[in-house]
């Protein structure tokens, strides 16, 4: 929609109920994008934590598989590192959008609200 | 500007502000979902590097499993690398073969054309394609988008790398 030309109330209106519409669309994915990044974060804390434990503790069942042990806690430190960069980032979007979703809202109600005692209907 | 317009001024900004706003988070959400296939390619680089590690005999300056989590280090690392500039490589790869094989076939095509005495029209309008095959291998920018709104909002895009042709369309 191009704002430089007139539209009529009732465009205006449709448009920003699309795009509201839009926007609701995009928090559900990032709603789902946030939980899953969770989950990852918190398996890959807890497999690093355990694997650190057992590295201090010292006293591993790991057996012939021992040496591998700094190996595989480098590896889920980076799993861990990504999930945690895919946490922040996918909260970040889901807070922002969550205040441009109000933003749009209370636009469209003030709008409502004033076109309404405008033309007598309150 | 009364209240009425200030209000419908507000609605517009934050109407226009969101609809681009909402492409960007969707173009950063899908880049956040590639993390996990990168995060893969690391992790399956790593195992591989400490596999390798481990086959390595045991010296006096490192011990089994410094070399096995230097060797998995080194793993994350080519993983992540190959999966930020392997993909590229092998797509451009195809590219130009695919490119290669159907400008041969054009060649072919506008040898008959011009052995069977065709209208000139039509051997242009080969060495036309033949152009643009040649430049579709150039990583030239997106054509421009010519937007045409509609009363309820509805958008038609346009899309044209041919100037004429986009003139074209927007007399219709």
């Amino acid at each position: 929609m191009d704002f430089s030309e007139k539209h009529t109330d009732g465009d205006v209106l449709a448009h920003a109920n699309s795009v509201r519409y839009k926007v609701e669309l995009v928090l559900i994915k990032l709603r789902l994008q946030v939980g899953l990044s969770f989950f990852a974060l918190m398996v890959s804390l807890c497999f690093f934590l355990l694997l650190l434990n057992e590295l201090l503790l010292s006293n591993s069942s790991f057996g012939t598989y021992e040496s591998f042990v700094p190996g595989i806690i480098l590896l889920t430190g980076f799993v861990f590192i990504q999930s945690f960069r895919c946490f922040k980032m996918s909260i970040y979007l889901y807070l922002s959008t969550t205040l441009s979703k109000r933003r749009i809202v209370s636009s469209i109600e003030d709008w409502s609200a004033l076109r309404g005692t405008e033309h007598g209907y309150e | 500007m009364n209240k009425q317009d200030e209000a419908r001024a507000s609605l517009e900004a934050a109407t226009q502000d969101l609809k681009s706003y909402t492409d960007g988070v969707i173009q950063t959400s899908e880049r956040i979902s590639k993390l996990s296939t990168a995060s893969l390619y690391g992790v399956l680089g790593g195992v591989v590097g400490m596999l390798v590690g481990g086959f390595i005999p045991v010296t006096q300056f490192a011990s089994q499993p410094g070399i096995i989590a230097m060797f998995g280090l080194a793993g994350i690392t080519a993983g992540v690398l190959y999966y930020r500039s392997g993909f590229k490589g092998i797509k451009t790869e195809q590219k130009v073969v695919s490119n290669r094989l159907i400008s041969e076939e054009l060649m072919h095509r506008i040898d008959v054309a011009t052995k069977a005495n065709a209208p000139q029209s039509i051997i242009l309008s080969m060495w036309d394609e033949y152009e643009r095959l040649a430049l579709s291998l150039q990583d030239t920018p997106k054509a421009p988008q010519v937007k045409i709104g509609g009363a309820t909002g509805a958008a038609l895009y346009i899309e044209s790398n041919n100037p004429q042709e986009r003139d074209l369309n927007l007399d219709k």
